[in-house]
């Protein structure tokens, strides 16, 4: 799993999709919020997460991880 | 030189007096040097300075001598230490005297410069810095952040409020070279594919020297892994290009301890301050290989555990039960936690508590290692190319700062930018852009997963020329794929480039290690040179071309 973003709590502000040292992360310019794109490249380093002032994202690792 | 062609419709051309490729923590702290010179400075990176490089979530620990008064504290102990040819030769050293000057003399001053800008240490009642051993270093090198998650954020800030310019989310692809002086670099951004052309009187080289994406660890995903796999050997594979000298490929080439599954630092260091490695029969082995058990250099803690693994006596494990309330607090929540943002998670969803379970461990996927050889005052064979970033947090910090002050120094020989080659930008410019031309190919997953069956089957702990040669032979074949690479969109364009440098940096790197005969310095062995020659002790080997022709030499580096 990659980062989930609680899009109730998410203002779209975009920072997490900037911060993205993998550019996975990019904001859906219709739907106004941000969408992980590719989960498969996410390295879990956490920085969508430190990003985000407002608490909106999770992390959830890979099963891949926990065997 | 004149083709005809007008430079400016070919994409964006930007100036600057230094250009610093990579925003990581060298890049980062070049700009700083470079800003103190008075230089008009540029990093460019692919990520935003405040969250890129290996750093770019957390880094908890600075590994420094503080001169305090012992023998293992002073300045010649460090430089002794780090340039003694032993297994410690993977830091990227060079020579004594490069090191004495470009970082030995900077270590100090460096910590109470992140210190100005913010950055924390854990501090003992008295006031002195809480310090700890590992990794081999000759006494407590090591001084913790308190707020080491924030460390890129800070030093970001400092370098934007020193004035150096970013532009961000570019992908750098090559140098521009004119008559043996670098003038620039080549990228484009991987949001909008919008060309770049940087022009500059010199170029720092930061680009990241760990490079990834190459084997894999035991979860088989090239992106979770020890350092950022976003980092596929474009700094080696764009300076060979250009015609510079590349060295230590080999001999930085480095691997590390996992939690089980998990990419991630900090296991070493956790090791070193008192945890145990024991294996399946409970035995603390890393006694049978070396005095100081846990608190071996990297190499040894790598080698070992893999051979505990090869012979049977796996799974490994961390045991800190010993350890007290207050240690394990100190070392999982003030230690691991900066190091990486999201250990919770991994210890949350692996129900794992380190006061009362064991930890599983693994040894990690092999890491490329590889600089530019560079002289004391951090400048390339080639004019207006400089970088020295030997590995570790603190060390990289102060060669990326002296790399930034010298490019800067050098930049008033000159009084205007050097001319570009227009023919050079325009080719460039077509093979960055080829994949999301073709309608038809490949993805770039579908050719990057085949230089890791070659890496990882040729290329692992245990090699031999044989099996190096025919990796060269299989890489080269991938290479002819890379140019059926198709991208949808410049996300993937940026990863159909990515695979472009990997393919090349992975024939580096065999090479490089082809040239080494011998074992014991490195973090692999090979099964036709067992023993340490210490012929090799103070040789490095280094690559380049004339002509198109790859060279190789071992040499050594005064």
């Amino acid at each position: 799993m990659p980062p989930i973003i609680d899009e109730d709590k998410c203002t779209a502000c975009g920072v997490c999709a900037a911060a993205c040292p993998g550019d996975i992360i990019h904001i859906n310019s219709e739907r106004n919020i941000p969408m992980v794109l590719y989960p498969d490249e996410c390295c879990h380093c956490g920085n969508c997460r430190i990003s985000c002032e407002i608490d909106a994202i999770k992390i959830v690792l890979p099963l891949s991880m926990l065997v | 030189m004149s083709t005809g062609i007008e430079l400016a419709s070919a994409g964006r051309i930007v100036e600057s007096g230094v250009l610093i490729l990579g925003g990581g923590a060298a890049g980062c702290m070049a700009a700083i040097g470079a800003r103190e010179q008075g230089a008009n400075t540029l990093i460019v990176d692919k990520g935003m300075i405040e969250s890129c490089g290996c750093a770019g979530a957390g880094n908890a620990n600075y590994h420094t001598h503080l001169n305090t008064g012992p023998d293992w504290d002073s300045d010649e102990t460090a430089t002794k230490y780090y340039s003694s040819p032993g297994p410690t030769g993977g830091y990227g050293i060079l020579s004594s005297k490069v090191f004495d000057r470009a970082v030995t003399k900077q270590l100090i001053p460096m910590l109470k410069r992140l210190e100005g800008i913010g950055i924390e240490f854990h501090k003992n009642s008295d006031g002195s810095y809480r310090r700890t051993q590992s990794f081999g270093n000759p006494g407590p090198w090591i001084t913790t952040m308190k707020n080491g998650k924030y460390f890129k954020r800070l030093l970001a800030k400092e370098v934007r409020r020193k004035g150096a310019e970013t532009a961000e989310h570019v992908m750098i692809t090559s140098l521009l070279v004119d008559n043996s002086r670098v003038s620039g670099a080549i990228g484009f951004n991987i949001r909008n594919g919008e060309f770049y052309i940087f022009r500059a009187k010199s170029v720092v080289l930061a680009l990241g020297g760990s490079q990834e994406r190459i084997t894999t660890s035991s979860n088989g995903n090239p992106f979770s892994c020890w350092m950022r796999p976003y980092n596929t050997g474009s700094a080696m594979v764009i300076a060979y290009d250009a015609g510079a000298k590349i060295v230590d490929l080999e001999l930085m080439t480095r691997a590390t301890i996992l939690p089980k599954g998990f990419g991630a630092p900090g296991m070493c260091a956790f090791a070193g301050m008192g945890a145990y490695m024991v294996n399946a029969e409970g035995e603390r082995y890393m006694k049978r290989y070396h005095p100081t058990a846990e608190r071996a250099p990297r190499s040894v803690l790598v080698l070992a555990s893999y051979n505990e693994l090869a012979e049977g006596r796996g799974p490994l494990y961390i045991d800190a039960r010993h350890l007290s309330e207050d240690d394990l607090r100190h070392m999982i929540e003030d230690r691991l936690y900066e190091d990486c943002d999201t250990y919770p998670e991994y210890f949350a969803q692996r129900g794992l508590d380190l006061r009362k379970d064991l930890m599983e461990i693994e040894v990690s996927e092999l890491v490329g290692g590889g600089m530019l050889l560079v002289n004391e005052r951090c400048a390339s064979n080639l004019k207006g190319l400089f970088g020295y970033t030997p590995a570790q947090l603190s060390l990289t910090l102060c060669g990326g700062f002296s790399s930034g002050t010298e490019a800067a120094k050098d930049t008033r020989k000159l009084k205007e930018l050097t001319k570009v080659n227009n023919e050079q930008v325009i080719e460039e410019k077509s093979k960055i852009f080829e994949p999301i031309r073709r309608t038809t190919g490949y993805t770039w997953q579908d050719i990057e997963s085949k230089i890791r069956l070659v890496m990882n089957f040729y290329m692992g702990f245990i090699r031999n020329e044989q099996g190096m040669e025919t990796a060269l032979h299989r890489l080269k074949l991938i290479e002819r794929y890379v140019n059926d690479i198709k991208a949808d969109n410049y996300h993937e364009l940026m990863r159909a480039n990515e695979t472009r440098h990997l393919v090349r940096y992975c024939q580096l790197l065999v090479r490089a290690t082809l040239e080494r005969k011998e074992s014991g310095r490195c973090f692999y062995k090979r099964s036709d040179y067992l023993d340490l020659d210490e012929t090799w002790s103070n040789k490095h080997v280094i690559l380049w071309q004339e002509n198109g022709e790859p060279q190789v030499s071992a040499e050594t580096i005064e």
